[in-house]
């Protein structure tokens, strides 16, 4: 009777292989994460939009909402101003002189609160979101992860990617209207978010591709 | 007792303020007196977990002042109150156990219409809900 034998051996390439998963594991995350937090921060600009104060309507001209990818870091802003600033046309002020000011100060006037404007809105927005956010965050990592093909977080993924991209190349074009100081640095910044988007989105083709997706 | 009489107290307490509707209000600001401190509750955010009977609370403290130096001394003051403790845990009232975070330092609001300089801070606090 001949005895059973096992033998294991740990190859240099299984090593390789087992780098590979956990770099492209990483990738899905990252990419997972990348669209959570810009579904967030979309709802998080929707809610600021909805209630910021309207006098002349330079304040919310001057919202905006930006995702700046830097390797595995992703930062979402949603804000006032910056490159964004617009002119008051009745004071002559620009909205980065007195956007903390409507915004802290909790005696909203009259006529903001008529067009269903408040104080606080951008505080109350992303707190409005914290109950819920870390749960939308996990879902779309976990959908990355899984990668099924009939997931509709997984699908929103892909559109999500989509939209990402036309806006940030749309938003390339925009140019503030008052205020042209750095320029090139914004360009430059689009420039490089637009990088890194193409080069997730063709990752994303290229995992789901071999997987026949 | 609500959130905002506790803090009311606390500061009294501190001697920051004399009484209610004197020189402390809560929200509410009247157009009198000049001097005066206000606190306001202005959001809240209740806890993920069902049953569970706490949440964070979000308290603007203004300090309304003829003098732009003495609102500023004042602010800071009321801020060193707050996150000046040691423990994790402030004790508001012996019924109020909080843990409460700063989201800022004292900065200037605005100036009113009457030239009275506002500075004020706001407080995320980890509380029993009222």
């Amino acid at each position: 009777m001949k005895a059973m034998d096992l033998r294991f051996e740990w190859s240099p390439k299984m090593t390789q292989d087992m780098m590979k998963n956990i770099l492209a594991t990483r990738e899905l995350a990252l990419l997972g994460a990348y669209v959570g937090i810009d579904y967030l921060m979309e709802d998080v600009y929707l809610k600021a939009k909805m209630s910021c104060p309207i006098d002349t309507g330079a304040l919310l001209a001057s919202l905006y909402k930006e995702i700046e990818v830097d390797g595995f870091v992703a930062n979402a802003h949603v804000g006032h101003g910056g490159k964004y600033d617009q002119r008051n046309p009745d004071t002559g002020m620009l909205t980065d002189a007195y956007a903390i000011e409507r915004h802290e100060f909790l005696g909203t006037s009259a006529k903001a609160r008529r067009s269903g404007g408040t104080s606080k809105w951008l505080e109350k927005a992303f707190n409005n979101i914290k109950p819920y956010g870390m749960m939308v965050l996990k879902e779309h990592i976990a959908a990355a992860l899984e990668g099924k093909s009939n997931d509709t977080l997984t699908g929103n993924i892909r559109i999500g990617l989509r939209s990402i991209a036309k806006r940030k190349i749309a938003k390339s074009y925009r140019q503030p209207r008052f205020n042209n100081a750095g320029k090139s640095g914004i360009e430059k910044a689009n420039a490089k978010t637009l990088n890194t988007l193409k080069k997730i989105e063709r990752r994303m083709k290229d995992y789901y591709g071999k997987k026949g997706r | 007792m609500g959130l905002l009489q506790d803090i009311q107290t606390y500061i009294i307490a501190a001697h920051y303020a004399t009484a209610d509707g004197t020189d402390i209000f809560r929200d509410y600001t009247p157009d009198e007196p000049d001097n005066i401190i206000i606190l306001n509750e202005y959001d809240s955010v209740p806890s993920f977990y069902r049953g569970v009977m706490m949440g964070i609370r979000y308290v603007q403290i203004v300090v309304r002042n003829t003098s732009a130096t003495t609102a500023k001394t004042k602010a800071d003051a009321l801020y060193h109150l707050f996150n000046d403790s040691e423990e994790n845990i402030l004790n508001i009232t012996a019924s109020r156990p909080a843990v409460i975070t700063p989201k800022q330092m004292p900065f200037k609001i605005t100036v009113d219409e009457r030239q009275r300089v506002l500075y004020g801070f706001n407080l995320a606090i980890m509380t029993k809900i009222d």
